[in-house]
């Protein structure tokens, strides 16, 4: 009885430099993250508008990069990207929807 | 390429000897997708007497204006048992049985993708559906309707622990649901057999896989509804109380957001079960087979944006109105389009009329009925009218009964004997059809005019003089004519387990794998894996040109040859999955009796998962 | 979960582990979950009952700590892999080590958190004080959950790993537990940035 298969490239080497790398630039990121609520000139330039969509596009790369990189969606079979990425814009469109409704009937804000 | 030689089960006689037989024991332990089938089957069906005996009673009581025989608390735990129950404990349990009984033969597999998970997710929806119910004893059934609204599931108004039995109740179901989806999943995807690409597919497949993902996607949302409600009631939290600043309208989104695409749960493998028997019956293919798949993915798809349908009069303003009114007419597109499929299969073809034909036809015809009056629901000028009157009960009761559980009952008679050996007796099947058919239409098809005429759902009763006593009565008679041909359903299989006649691999000449091998299934399932150049594969076999259809005799284990061990090396039986389940349900009774069993409860958990962790696999 | 021994004469059809496809959907599913807490917390945001923003609203919140434990929950996530690397390539001993040092971050991001809620809790802010607290502690204090039960399946992989469970070709459950633990902190950037800075 043969054993069970495994894919080739588990015998190859695996380096740590990628992953540390990443890990500074998500570092790098982050830092860029945590200051900009304390740079008023810069938020009030970019609007509240703005800011927000900085941020976002701040967070969105880095959760692709943790995506991509720490849970090897880059490498692996693009099954596993769909069965992630389906349910993450479902969500977002529903969080999304409905956040609009309740910003239009009660006020909420970002 | 395989070479021209096609291996096709001999006809053993009828019970395959260990597939189905065993001790109290072998059927705890078992890992086995038809034996889990088996107990999902029976279980669903017991749950779905007791929620009809709930509808009865209801119907008594609704037969005569200012009737006594049941008082309002009592009636509101009869509807919101009646629903939950019929949702939840069996419309979706059937369609989970017909998953395990069909998935891993029609894709010519051994079994599902983890076993013992399987198994769990049995026993976690048995303790589940038995908790649920202990409510009745333990101070009162849940009493708010089967999607609880909020202010009235709080504290203040529903001070029992009626609601907490709901509320806990569901999320043991969940977890059932989503791991058993997990599962379905994984094997979908990944136990096909060679040349068995998506698109060679039988349709139940597809729509089991379809529903799978609905169903991992949706269930969050409710569990996150009613961990909230729970804070609300006990750790005094507001989410849904305006005094502290919430909003009982973020219930209603975060329940019609998963209730919307639970109801396509519901349909969905019906409607798979559909696209199976028709071709079987009528001769021929199923019409256009790629654009059901993708109208089948569509309705799940778009089965996610339209849940505001439900809330057209809450007041969201006349732009989520329309938005929503839109959506909701863009999803009978996809179904139509696979109701016009359906009856182009039919068209043409050598029409065959047995039994499974009658209830799948009976499906197609009331589903239209019901998805018409539900194209009407989506127009907010009408549903504000229709609002939570009869009209909407009617309206989901043809799609639920007549859709749903005419197509489950389409599947029973279809596969029973592949699963039995033997086929359910024809004249009795018709028989339960007739009186199915005429009961239910009596019972739901005046509904809808009692909505229009103003009638409210969730009323224990009404004076007389409002115009609603005859039709009232009549879908009481249709309830009792419905319940009296179950009647006749359950003798007929019962008296057809043992005594039906034989049905040998393939009564039905049916195009799918599971036909290719014995009635029932050795517990390996095939003999060799099958390599599959089609959607019909079977249909291949018998009939592919340049095919010699040897017929091989394959023996069962331990048998006359003095063969002792399995021809196959299957997954061992395990009792972890059962205790697993106990501890997960213990710990659920701590929250709604003594706090000490949420311990008890997790202990024996972790012990199972260091147990199951362990165990040899297979 | 059951070994492949059961399916020896039938390969996957995509020749992908059933654990790896199953983990990525429950992953998909649990997005959804998260979702639902992100959605309460974002239209509840400015629902204090009337109360000061500054104390008992966003202003509680205090940046400097959770951006702390903001990097450490992201290193403990470059340890993780790193983890999985190691014992991939064979080296027990540095995957038992980065293994060790993930849970020893995911401790101390937990510390942080119980001392973020006690302190809210010390200065008024509890989950019924208003919609604002009690979605906070909702959303934060799942993910939290999420957290302390990797935690512990990340010392039982570490224990698992002494007893020749992975060796470089069968390192699946170290995958696994890295799948689950990336997912927690992918969770916590949207929470960060959704609840923290915006």
């Amino acid at each position: 009885m043969s054993a069970p298969s495994h894919h080739g490239d588990h015998v190859t080497r695996h380096s740590y430099r990628g992953y540390v790398v990443v890990a500074l630039i998500l570092s790098a990121i982050t830092i860029v993250e945590v200051l900009i609520p304390s740079l008023a000139a810069l938020r009030s330039a970019l609007g509240r508008f703005g800011t927000v969509a900085l941020l976002l596009v701040l967070s969105f790369t880095k959760g692709a990069g943790v995506l991509m990189y720490y849970m090897h969606l880059r490498r692996d079979s693009r099954l596993f990207t769909g069965l992630f990425m389906f349910p993450f814009l479902i969500a977002s469109a529903i969080v999304i929807i409905v956040f609009v409704f309740y910003a239009t009937y009660t006020g909420s804000t970002l | 390429m395989r070479p021209a030689r096609c291996r096709l089960m001999a006809t053993t006689t009828v019970a395959s000897p260990r597939t189905f037989q065993g001790t109290a024991w072998t059927w705890i332990t078992t890992v086995d997708h038809k034996r889990i089938a088996a107990l999902y089957l029976v279980t669903s069906l017991l749950f779905f007497g007791l929620g009809g005996v709930e509808a009865l009673i209801m119907r008594l009581q609704l037969a005569r204006p200012e009737n006594a025989l049941v008082e309002s608390g009592r009636f509101a735990e009869l509807f919101t048992m009646h629903g939950t129950t019929m949702v939840f404990l069996a419309l979706m349990p059937l369609s989970a049985a017909f998953f395990n009984l069909l998935v891993p033969l029609m894709i010519g597999a051994r079994d599902v993708a983890f076993p013992r998970l399987n198994a769990l997710s049995y026993w976690v929806y048995l303790f589940g559906g038995v908790f649920l119910n202990i409510s009745f004893l333990a101070g009162g059934a849940p009493d708010a309707g089967w999607f609880g609204y909020a202010p009235l599931t709080s504290t203040g108004f529903a001070g029992s622990r009626g609601i907490d039995f709901w509320i806990f109740g569901l999320q043991i179901l969940g977890v059932s649901s989503i791991l058993a989806s997990i599962n379905f999943i994984t094997t979908i995807i990944n136990l096909r057999a060679p040349g068995m690409s998506l698109r060679r597919m039988p349709l139940f497949v597809w729509m089991t896989l379809v529903t799978g993902f609905l169903i991992i996607f949706a269930f969050p949302v409710i569990t996150v509804g009613l961990i909230l409600l729970a804070f609300d009631r006990y750790l005094g939290t507001s989410f849904f109380l305006p005094a502290g600043g919430g909003d009982p309208v973020l219930w209603q989104h975060l329940f019609w957001v998963f209730g919307h695409p639970e109801v396509y749960i519901l349909i969905l493998p019906a409607m798979g079960i559909v696209s199976e028997v028709l071709p079987t019956f009528a001769r021929k293919p199923l019409f256009g087979y790629a654009v059901v798949t993708y109208s089948g993915a569509s309705i799940a798809l778009l089965g996610f944006g339209v849940w505001t349908h439900h809330m057209f009069t809450v007041g969201l303003g006349p732009i989520a109105d329309t938005a929503f009114a839109a959506s909701t007419m863009l999803i009978a597109v996809p179904t139509g389009v696979k109701i016009f499929n359906w009856i182009a299969t039919l068209w043409g073809g050598s029409i065959s009329f047995r039994t499974p034909l009658w209830f799948a036809v009976g499906m197609v015809a009331m589903f239209i009925m019901g998805g018409l009056t539900g194209v009407s629901l989506g127009s907010p000028p009408v549903d504000t009218q229709v609002q939570d009157t009869y009209y909407v009960v009617g309206h989901l009761h043809y799609v639920l009964f007549g859709g749903s559980v005419l197509g489950l009952f389409a599947g029973i008679y279809y596969w029973f004997p592949k699963f039995t050996g033997r086929l359910l007796h024809e004249g009795w099947g018709k028989a339960h059809f007739v009186l199915m058919l005429v009961g239910m239409n009596l019972t739901f098809l005046p509904m809808h005019n009692l909505g229009i005429d103003g009638m409210p759902r969730r009323i224990y009763t009404y004076p007389t003089g409002m115009g609603w006593d005859l039709w009232n009565m009549v879908a009481t008679v249709g309830a009792f004519l419905i319940a009296f041909s179950l009647l006749i359903f359950t003798i007929n299989a019962v008296q057809s387990i043992r005594r039906g006649r034989v049905a040998g691999n393939d009564p039905w000449d049916g195009g799918t794998l599971e036909w290719t091998t014995t009635s029932p299934p050795p517990v390996y399932n095939f003999a060799e894996i099958p390599t599959v150049a089609s959607v019909y594969p079977a249909w291949d076999l018998k009939r592919g040109a340049g095919h010699t259809c040897a017929t091989v005799t394959v023996p069962a284990y331990g048998d006359d040859n003095g063969r002792t061990e399995p021809l196959v090396h299957m997954p061992n039986p395990s009792y972890w999955p059962i205790v697993f389940a106990a501890g997960l349900v213990l710990a659920f009774c701590g929250l709604v009796f003594h706090q000490i069993f949420i311990l008890v409860g997790a202990v024996t958990m972790g012990v199972a998962l260091f147990g199951w962790i362990e165990e040899p696999a297979a | 979960m059951s070994a492949h021994a059961a399916h020896a004469e039938h390969a996957t059809t995509t020749g992908l582990d059933h654990r790896k496809i199953g983990m990525w959907a429950m992953l998909g599913s649990e997005c959804m979950f998260f979702g639902s807490l992100v959605l309460v917390n974002l239209i509840n945001k400015n629902n204090l009952k009337g109360l000061d923003p500054a104390h008992f609203g966003h202003g509680i919140l205090d940046l400097v700590l959770t951006s702390s434990t903001t990097f450490v929950l992201l290193t403990s996530s470059l340890a993780m892999v790193l983890a999985l690397a190691a014992f991939r390539n064979g080296n027990k001993p540095w995957g038992r080590f980065w293994l060790a040092v993930v849970m020893l971050f995911g401790l101390i991001f937990l510390g942080g958190q119980v001392y973020e809620f006690s302190s809210f809790v010390h200065d008024g802010l509890t989950p019924s004080t208003n919609l604002f607290g009690a979605s906070f502690f909702m959303l934060v204090g799942f993910h939290g959950a999420h957290v302390a039960l990797g935690v512990l399946w990340l010392g039982a992989t570490f224990v698992y790993s002494f007893r020749n469970y992975f060796d470089r070709r069968h390192t699946w459950g170290i995958e696994m537990a890295g799948l689950y633990w990336h997912f927690v902190d992918l969770v916590w950037v949207a929470i960060f940035t959704l609840i923290y800075l915006i």
